[in-house]
């Protein structure tokens, strides 16, 4: 009938003027009416809408009716637009409102009704005062949710709840879900990418550990990866000891593997907790205690002063013990002395250095070809190449460069003999147990003033927090001293630097202390680096020492110690996101250009990787209005670090940027698409620099092709042809006499960082679990200051993470393992070796041979005339020199066997290329790949952890069977004791890469 | 009215089609394809310049080639396949073999774009309406604006306006407008939520007529000033929506704004839009009559408008002089042409105005007039007549003069000179912000290829200029040195 009328009706002016009656019936049959004309007349009611709404707030009308009047307004509200208003008339129908109604304009209400609440909440939430939420708002929240929930949407529903921060219905939606693992694992995938405030974020975790606890079969990899951001040092602790404890073998593999986890997270002083709260063996006898007590007493890092190698320590205690104890206690003690290892980072420092130096694939000819077209007398392109060397070597130990062209070399004076020297620290990157003695002949002599130039002195401390960088606590104490017995302003440099690196992040007051007195002396070089250490020592504290920086910075008059302390500020509010904001405020208002860079640094450290909306508009915004260029430029790079979670967003955030007429800003989005992109080899990426590498200005190109390299690295020619083309740019650019210094020294550093750490690692600022690697981080955010400051290009190199997959067994050994990687080889291949007008190898091979003897003869030499060196060091360069040269051969030899299309390109000709590789453990899986890896089903071993690269534990199927291990070069595998305890081991297995290294290199000397 | 509906259509430029082009089919694949990468390019654009197109090829639609291009854009067996074909007459069946033969067998279930299946429809829908088949039209464009209503995708917008407009057009064309009304309010509310302004706009437009057609003017006021207002993104559009609002106003007696409507219209319609322009006109014409203005007589003599204005010019002749006499004739002469114009009632409104004129152009030509001559003047009937007639003339501002009883005679003011107000102030300001107001239009509207700015300077180049640039730097350097 009303559909009848609808025809008929050409105007709702009847039933409008019927509203007018006094009769409340005839209201009411208007009101009805209306109702089902609404569709068709609301622009006429519209006109009436105050007399409606007048009815609906009249007492005197009946229930149904004011409902009925309410839900008239709201549609016609509705129509209008005003959906504001359409929503609180339609909470004030009451259940006229169908919920389940299938139309338009429920559905928008209820869109709208949702937002409306998850606005309320959060608003709440944020002001922390309680404001009324309508209860019918929730109710019809709550009915969404409940629907949501019973129809199997769970995904919908734990949006939901989550935006309306409804911990309760998050919780249901999870543990009624099907699939709880799956919908867990969503879960802490959207509170990453999604909670924009970290308060609240925290909270989901919480959530999210108590609904996995309660799980039958808990996830612990996923637990302790919460609660590492939740920061709950003893919860982990429980649950690695639980899991020690447990009398199954894959319970501690398990447990291994999520040490190995929390150690790829680089977060130092969490590990350090995580350590300290690992209980001791019960049962031991009272002999073993008193060393156990002194490594377990919580924070007292100092106490354990001087620890070279605490790990030693440890399981020679647990050795001692073997015959008398429990069984059980000794099992537990064996475990926990190999996870105190792992999460020390030890174990995995270890590894890396092995895989490193025996992947080692780096060529040399790139190196000799930019020494030959480097002028002598150009101090900028010669410090350029031996940071160069540094980074294409960093982590493998391998120095033969430097060695072979002492000469050459010496040519570095004052801070460019102190980078040389600072570059050895790279080289020998996680060289824990020999870093000291590498050192040893640059460090300074103490007190005896043994005549060293300072700048290779402060170098050498550089070096040490280099080497030691996040792993600091056996040279903290050593570097304290220097850093104390000197007042040279360069040697307290390179003490700050030093020791900021070694305890990165540990906030240690003694330390602070120390750096800050240095600070006070208001010296330009060492206060610059002071500031710099005080960030590295609290990085993510959010400490209020930053107030005491920010007042010193404004007292002092020198430009680099402002410099310096304003980075160091920014560092300390690293991750904290809205916590910052504070601070970030005064610094971004101050009137000092270089505190308002400082600035832009906070923003894009504390909302590092987060893509948080509001730090992005808030660059922008300075990046087109500040008016110092620095800021600017800075504004702009700091984006790369907001925007590094989602790689993807930044060529196109920055592409309008990049076309600044300002070069400042191009430069800064040259690097902060290098920073974002970051080993990906993004296609837009690589679009976006390719114009920015010609440039007009030098400047830029440098900062282009930087960033080009290290968006390209780990990427070969075969998966991305721009990348033959970029390496053909930088010869060019390298070998043309016309060439500006700025943009060669780019190009310099660029050919550095395209095959950094021997071609094996990549730069990585997001573990696998997509977690902010800490220390990358930090590394690159110092690395960009090299503007002001070449030395602290070193720190690019806390970024680089090994392209390795590791498996390891039980005994964190590295058991021979195949698996495969389904994909044509040549894709991830190395990159083929440079080659000179006369066949390749023959000029290549021969050389790597030829240094070492050369050196080794060359060593005895002047070691003989010296006569520093006691005759065991003697011994074991000789046994060195020997053992590496058959590694060489070895190595060489592996690699005609394994990369046999790369020598003989006839052959690949003839028969195609075959579509998967088998790889053998532990293999370089550059990122590409990962996706193309999968495990063989007949295996021996089983990853306990499907991840593609990485450390992987591995558990063993046929444990009877004897195991073959890999990674050991022959001399070593001969000299390890078969099947001696674990403790046994590990020591011989660290002494084992001590006798792989070459020998230490030899001190040269400077001319000048 | 309904010629203007046709205009843009047949305005449409056709000389993108040469004689010696290769066939319709090849043509319209060539669309297919622009509107395919319209698609996933996202770029609207690429689509308007697709629908442009068709319109071109609008007059060579044949059975044959549409079933061809149907077979060739949607998966034979599918749902809309098979509902566009049966609206397609089967007759010459052998021919469209050999047309369609390597097409159909090439490309099977290759594209389901939904912007694809849309423009077949639209296709089929012209073709259906210019082949007068209009139920045949009806139940094609039902069917398509069901299948739109699911789909939320922007680059289908631009498709989508063009259906409502045909979908409109058939039940116009028989008769049957007030059956989609509610229809067409649900997508109007569909087209807000979606954000989809273009179709917001025609889907107004729509309604707008719709209403008008049954002289709900007031409705129409109602909805126009209730729906949300937003800058016009297509320019026929915006025509349309003048002129509608136009009329509307003029209903409402409120000429002024209605002869800016209705002007504006006018001119912003494409040249090539006769039909359109004449209604606008028309309607100009009268209102400006309403106001007491006399047109120009170019205003009739624009090409092509001749023949339609006559009636209007010789209406206007009858207001100008202030002859009730000779406009009653016309308008007797006339009638029939003027109530198919729907213009009858505004008409019979005249006859005062012609009074108001005469009477304007007696106070403007006499400070000093008697009543009776007044009359006389005005053929009146009495002395009564014109005396109450100019006291209202009086009250209502229309003239500026006041009444003398005792001596029964009419005293104008004295017009004080407008060049001494603000007044041609005022009016020079309003065009010139109509000239930086159009400028700016045009600049907007301007497309610039993607990255064309960026030309690339060569190292050698750069080396050369910045070699040249310091020897610059020396030689002022230098210059400056000689000064001293």
């Amino acid at each position: 009938m009303a559909a009848a009328a609808a025809t008929m009706v050409s105007s709702a002016g009847g039933l409008l003027a019927m509203l007018n009656e006094s009769h409340p019936q005839l209201k009411f049959h208007a009101l009805s009416n209306l109702i089902s004309f609404v569709d068709q007349f609301w622009p006429e009611i519209s006109t009436s809408v105050p007399i409606i709404e007048s009815l609906y707030e009249d007492e005197e009308f009946g229930q149904h009716q004011r409902q009925l009047a309410a839900l008239l307004v709201s549609k016609v509200f509705y129509y209008l637009g005003e959906l504001n208003d359409s929503l609180s008339y339609a909470l004030g129908a009451g259940p006229l409102f169908d919920v389940s109604e299938d139309s338009d304009y429920v559905h928008t209400l209820l869109a709208k009704a949702i937002d409306e609440y998850a606005s309320l909440r959060s608003k709440a939430a944020e002001s922390s005062d309680e404001a009324t939420v309508d209860p019918r708002l929730e109710a019809i929240v709550e009915r969404m949710l409940d629907k949501c929930i019973t129809d199997g949407k769970y995904q919908q529903a734990m949006g939901i709840a989550i935006e309306c921060r409804r911990l309760d219905k998050l919780e249901e939606a999870i543990t009624r879900s099907d699939n709880v693992h799956g919908t867990l694992a969503y879960c802490i995938n959207v509170s990453h990418s999604f909670v924009y405030r970290r308060e609240y974020r925290r909270e989901v975790l919480r959530l999210l550990v108590k609904v996995y606890q309660q799980l039958p079969s808990p996830d612990y990899l996923s637990i302790c990866q919460c609660l590492m951001f939740l920061d709950e040092p003893e919860a982990v602790a429980n649950i690695l000891e639980k899991l020690l404890r447990s009398d199954n073998k894959e319970d501690a593999l398990l447990a291994f593997q999520v040490a190995f986890d929390l150690v790829e997270n680089e977060h130092q002083a969490f590990l350090l907790n995580v350590k300290y709260r690992l209980s001791a063996p019960k049962s031991l006898p009272s002999e073993a205690v008193p060393p156990v007590s002194s490594e377990t007493a919580p924070q007292n890092e100092t106490s354990a002063a001087a620890e070279d190698v605490p790990m030693t320590d440890g399981s020679s205690v647990a050795t001692t013990n073997v015959q008398e104890a429990d069984p059980k206690e000794v099992m537990y003690a064996e475990r926990l002395a190999k996870t105190k290892g792992i999460l020390s980072g030890e174990t995995s420092i270890q590894l890396t250095l092995q895989f490193l130096y025996s992947h080692n694939k780096s060529d040399l000819l790139i190196l000799k070809t930019i020494k030959q077209s480097v002028e002598m007398r150009n101090s900028v392109c010669h410090s350029a190449t031996i940071y160069a060397n540094a980074i294409m070597h960093a982590g493998t130990t391998v120095d033969t460069f430097l060695r072979d062209n002492l000469d050459w070399l010496s040519r570095a004076t004052n801070w460019a003999k102190f980078s040389a020297t600072a570059g050895l620290g790279v080289i020998h990157r996680g060289h824990l147990q020999q870093g000291r003695s590498l050192m040893a002949p640059y460090l300074p002599q103490g007190g005896a003033g043994g005549g060293g130039s300072p700048y290779s002195e402060g170098g050498a401390l550089y070096a040490l927090g280099l080497i030691h960088a996040n792993h600091g606590e056996g040279i903290k104490q050593f570097l304290r001293d220097s850093l104390r017995s000197t007042n040279v302003e360069v040697i307290q440099h390179g003490a700050c630097l030093g020791l900021g690196l070694a305890a990165l992040g540990t906030a240690d007051e003694e330390i602070y202390d120390d750096i800050k007195s240095v600070l006070y002396t208001d010296s330009a070089v060492a206060g610059e680096a002071a500031g710099i250490s005080m960030g590295l020592l609290m990085v993510g504290t959010a400490s209020e020492k930053a107030s005491e920086m920010l007042a010193y910075a404004h007292e002092t008059q020198h430009e680099k110690i402002i410099r310096g302390l304003a980075l160091g500020i920014a560092l300390t509010v690293y991750g904290r996101e809205e916590e910052a904001d504070t601070l970030i405020e005064q610094m971004t208002r101050d009137q000092d250009p270089i505190l308002r860079y400082g600035g832009m640094y906070a923003l894009a450290l504390a909302y590092s990787g987060t893509a948080n909306n509001k730090a992005i508009r808030q660059l922008l915004h300075f990046a087109v209005s500040d008016v110092s260029d620095d800021v600017r430029r800075t504004a702009v790079l700091a984006l790369g670090f907001v925007l590094y979670s989602e790689p993807e967003q930044t060529p196109r955030i920055v592409s309008l940027l990049s076309e600044s007429y300002n070069p400042h800003v191009r430069y800064g989005a040259a690097l902060a698409v290098g920073i974002s992109c970051a080993g990906t080899g993004l296609s837009e990426a690589i679009s976006l620099l390719e114009p920015l590498t010609s440039d007009v200005v030098d400047f830029v190109r440098q900062g282009a092709l930087i960033a080009m390299a290290m968006v390209m690295v780990q990427i070969n020619e075969a998966s991305d042809s721009r990348v033959g083309t970029f390496r053909r740019q930088l010869e060019k650019i390298i070998l043309d006499k016309h060439e500006d210094t700025m943009s060669k020294m780019g190009a310099i550093l660029a050919s550095g960082i395209l095959d950094a750490g021997g071609r094996n690692v990549t730069i990585r600022l997001l573990s696998k679990s997509k977690h902010d690697k800490v220390t990358a981080v930090v590394g690159l955010a110092v690395f960009s200051q090299f503007w002001y400051w070449y030395p602290l290009i070193y720190f690019v190199s806390l970024s680089f993470s090994p392209t390795a997959f590791i498996g390891l067994n039980y005994d964190l050994k590295v058991p021979r393992f195949e698996f495969l990687s389904h994909a044509k080889p040549s894709l991830f291949e190395y990159p083929k070796p440079v080659t000179v007008p006369t066949t390749t190898s023959a000029v290549k091979l021969p050389t790597a041979v030829l240094s070492t003897s050369a050196k080794a003869t060359k060593a005895r030499a002047k070691k003989e005339a010296e006569q520093k060196a006691n005759a065991e060091k003697l011994a074991g360069a000789e046994s060195s020199s020997a053992g590496a040269s058959t590694g060489k051969g070895k190595s060489s030899s592996e690699k005609d066997g394994e990369a046999m299309q790369v020598d003989n390109p006839p052959e690949k000709k003839a028969e195609p290329e075959p579509s998967f590789e088998i790889l053998t453990n532990p293999a370089r899986v550059v990122p590409a790949q990962e996706k193309f890896i999968k495990f063989l089903e007949d295996s021996r071993y089983v990853p306990v952890k499907s991840a593609p690269s990485g450390f992987v534990l591995l558990r063993d199927l046929r444990p009877s069977e004897a195991e073959e291990l890999s990674l050991t070069d022959a001399p070593a595998t001969t000299a390890s004791p078969a099947g001696g305890s674990a403790a046994g081991q590990q020591s011989s297995s660290s002494a084992m890469a001590v006798d792989d290294e070459p020998q230490p290199p030899q001190p040269f000397e400077y001319t000048s | 009215m309904t010629q203007d509906v046709e205009m843009k259509e047949q305005a449409a430029p056709s000389n993108s089609l040469t004689s010696s082009s290769p066939s319709t089919l090849h043509h319209l694949k060539e669309i297919a394809s622009l509107i395919e990468t319209g698609a996933y390019a996202r770029e609207v654009r690429r689509i308007l310049r697709a629908v442009r197109l068709t319109m071109a090829l609008r007059k060579k639609l044949k059975p044959s080639v549409l079933s061809a291009f149907i077979n060739f854009a949607l998966t034979p067996g599918s749902e809309a396949h098979t509902r566009l074909s049966s609206y397609l007459p089967k007759e010459d069946e052998h021919e469209m073999e050999v047309d369609t033969a390597t097409s159909a067998s090439q490309a099977p279930a290759k594209h389901s774009l939904p912007e694809l299946e849309i423009y077949c429809y639209l296709l089929v829908l012209i073709f259906l309406i210019d082949q007068k088949k209009y139920n045949e039209a009806k139940a094609c464009s039902s069917a398509s604006i069901a299948r739109l209503k699911n789909l939320n995708r922007r680059t289908v917008d631009v498709l989508a306006a063009r259906l409502y407009y045909y979908y409109s057009l058939c039940y116009e064309l028989t008769g049957d407008l007030a059956e989609i009304r509610g229809n067409l309010l649900a997508l109007h509310r569909i087209a807000t939520l979606r954000h989809d302004e273009l179709g917001q706009e025609t889907l107004l437009n729509l309604l707008l007529r719709n209403y008008l057609h049954y002289n709900l003017y007031d409705q129409a006021e109602k909805l126009r000033s209730k729906a949300p207002r937003f800058e016009a993104h297509s320019n026929q559009q915006f025509c349309r929506y003048l002129f509608y609002l136009g009329k509307i106003r003029t209903i409402q007696l409120e000429y002024t704004d209605a002869k800016e409507c209705l002007l504006q219209a006018a001119r912003k319609a494409p040249v090539a839009a006769l039909g359109f322009r004449v209604q606008c006109n028309k309607w100009a014409i009268i209102v400006r009559l309403l106001l007491g203005e006399i047109p120009e007589r170019t205003v009739f003599m624009q090409k092509g408008m001749e023949k339609a204005l006559r009636p209007y010019f010789e209406l206007t002749n009858a207001v100008r002089i202030g002859d009730l006499e000779l406009f009653r004739s016309v308008a007797e002469k006339f009638s029939s042409t003027f109530s198919s114009d729907r213009t009858h009632n505004l008409i019979v409104r005249l006859r005062h105005n012609v009074i108001r004129t005469g009477l304007r152009n007696i106070s403007i030509s006499y400070s000093r007039i008697s009543l009776v001559d007044v009359a006389k003047k005005l053929r009146l009937d009495s002395v009564a007549d014109a005396e109450s007639i100019v006291a209202k003339a009086i009250r209502d501002g229309a003239i500026d003069a006041t009444l003398d009883h005792a001596n029964g005679s009419m005293l104008s003011k004295e017009t004080g000179d407008i060049y001494s107000t603000n007044e041609p102030q005022m009016a020079f300001n309003s065009r010139i912000a109509f000239c930086l107001n159009m400028h700016n239009e045009a600049v907007r509207a301007l497309r610039f290829p993607p990255n064309s700015h960026k030309e690339k300077e060569s190292a050698e180049k750069r080396r050369e200029r910045q070699q040249q640039e310091q020897e610059l730097a020396k030689h002022i350097a230098e210059e400056d040195d000689d000064e001293f």
